[in-house]
């Protein structure tokens, strides 16, 4: 699943361990997520969306 | 039974669940290989017999149950769903490839003379499985 995480990090010059600490998951996840190997479960898809503040098809697109 | 947890990354930081699962999994592993060289002794120089002989000849077997379970223990304690996705990834080519191991060893020892494997060397397999499968999936997820 295509995403738009790193964009969206890089826009908050964050980290992945920043993004990681503040989504409460590990640093291989927001990379396993980022480039596409890891499609999120929805409670954290919507942790994510949250963080920021845009609706999950925003960030996650099919 | 490889105490290693599925599909840790070198240099990847434990989860707590994942340190919990080490300092479960090597005392187990302890106590099966002195409950092991305790029954093999015993078979060697003071051979039971009666109810004693299956209590002695199950008693290396219990630590090795506690392993897995405690594999078990582990994906249900992990938070991260992202490691406990790649350790159940891990745990199913591990078990499938033993599974399919033992299919085919199965046939060939049935119809084409191959020497019996004795079933508690699975064990042993599913380590090298496990091995196998976790750097598999640490190459994946790279």
């Amino acid at each position: 699943m295509k995403n738009r995480l790193k964009v969206l990090r890089a826009e908050r010059d964050w980290s992945q361990a920043d993004l990681a600490d503040r989504l409460d998951v590990s640093r291989q996840s927001v990379n396993a997520i980022e480039t596409g190997k890891y499609d999120p479960s929805l409670p954290l898809a919507f942790k994510i969306a949250k963080l920021f503040e845009m609706p999950i098809e925003a960030i996650f697109e099919g | 039974m490889s105490p290693a947890t599925p599909a840790r990354r070198r240099g990847a930081q434990w989860s707590p669940a994942m340190k919990r699962h080490q300092q479960r999994v090597w005392p187990t592993l302890v106590v099966y290989a002195a409950t092991l060289s305790a029954v093999m002794w015993l078979f060697q120089t003071h051979p039971p017999t009666g109810p004693v002989k299956y209590l002695a000849a199950l008693a290396p077997a219990a630590p090795l149950i506690v392993v897995v379970w405690l594999f078990g223990r582990y994906v249900y304690e992990e938070t991260d769903e992202f490691r406990r996705w790649q350790a159940i990834l891990t745990l199913l080519i591990a078990l499938g490839l033993v599974l399919s191991a033992c299919i085919v060893w199965g046939f060939l020892e049935a119809f084409a003379g191959a020497p019996h494997v004795p079933l508690y060397h699975v064990a042993t397999m599913f380590v090298v499985a496990q091995t196998l499968a976790s750097i598999a999936v640490a190459l994946r997820y790279r």
